[in-house]
């Protein structure tokens, strides 16, 4: 057995917990190889310590920030559609109130509201009609 | 969601060992508590999706183990904690002449700790799952994606290197 091939085998029976009773032919070379013996101390040990490496522990503000993603992911959408609801309702009335005013008022200022209503009647087409065909609504 | 895909669960349950894992691959607190939050983001974007295909802590695994390794592909060693020297050049002759004593001398598992961000991302990432998170060869084969046979390679190349490093430290010609 060569050094190489005894690193290689000393490694795989460490990840499976079982390289404390070595095989025969591994036993051989190692009585015979004090570079090898060096090598599994060295190597036996490094795996006891790094079992032993302590947990780092996150901060209290990390946890809290995390359990507060649900919270705030949440209410990202519900804000959006409740301003997203608004915004529908007033261009929806805005024409009719308009034409209720413009009977009421003079002849200028009844133009001007008509093209506020045509305006109205535009933005509410490319808003809620086309646009959500084309753009997802968030 | 079931109960046990609950979003809080998850975090009570995984938080602390994600955030380990994190601080152990990047090496600062900074990094990790980023890596942490891009995690459970990701978890909580990616719940509801969740088909159930693997374990849901596979999931969770990979979502963090790939955070992680992005961030060290993104990020030069520079960035890491500058009050880490890994080379301390000065030797004890004691432990010059015995070599193989030097592991079972160290205390300082924490300095351990730091030398595996000093390993390419997928040893410090084998290296983190094998023995601080107690996993076996297929799983991490699942979170790292990659055969069962290639595991045994990169523990066994990290194991190296970080012996390398803390002979190196101590001043030992391998």
């Amino acid at each position: 057995m060569t050094c190489e091939n005894f690193q290689q085998e000393l490694n795989l029976l460490l990840d499976k917990g079982s390289a404390k009773a070595l095989p025969d032919e591994m036993q051989n070379h190692l009585s015979t190889c004090s570079h090898c013996n060096g090598y599994r101390n060295s190597i036996l040990s490094l795996h006891e310590q790094l079992s032993l490496i302590p947990r780092a522990k996150p901060s209290k503000g990390l946890m809290n920030q995390l359990l507060s993603i649900e919270t705030t992911v949440n209410e990202i959408p519900a804000l959006l559609s409740w301003k997203y609801d608004v915004k529908r309702a007033l261009i929806f009335l805005s024409p009719i109130v308009l034409i209720f005013l413009s009977n009421y008022l003079p002849t200028l200022v009844g133009t001007l509201i008509n093209l506020g209503i045509l305006t109205a009647g535009l933005v509410f087409i490319l808003t809620t009609i086309l646009k959500p065909m084309f753009f997802s609504r968030y | 969601m079931t109960s046990d895909h609950d979003f809080s669960v998850i975090v009570k349950e995984f938080a602390e060992r994600v955030y380990n894992h994190a601080y152990r691959m990047l090496g600062s607190r900074e990094n990790a508590e980023e890596a942490t939050q891009d995690v459970f983001l990701k978890i909580h974007k990616g719940l509801i999706n969740f088909r159930g295909d693997a374990q849901i802590s596979t999931w969770i695994w990979r979502i963090t183990t790939n955070v992680c390794l992005t961030r060290l592909a993104n990020k030069t060693k520079n960035t890491f904690p500058v009050e880490y020297d890994p080379i301390n050049e000065i030797a004890d002759d004691n432990r010059t002449a015995n070599p193989e004593k030097i592991f079972l001398c160290r205390e300082d598992h924490e300095e351990l700790a730091r030398s595996i961000n000093k390993l390419s991302p997928k040893e410090a990432a084998a290296i983190t799952l094998f023995y601080l998170e107690d996993m076996n060869y297929t799983e991490i084969s699942d979170i790292l994606e990659i055969p069962m046979g290639s595991v045994a390679t990169v523990l066994h190349r990290g194991r190296e290197k970080l012996r390398a490093l803390i002979l190196k430290s101590e001043g030992i010609k391998l």
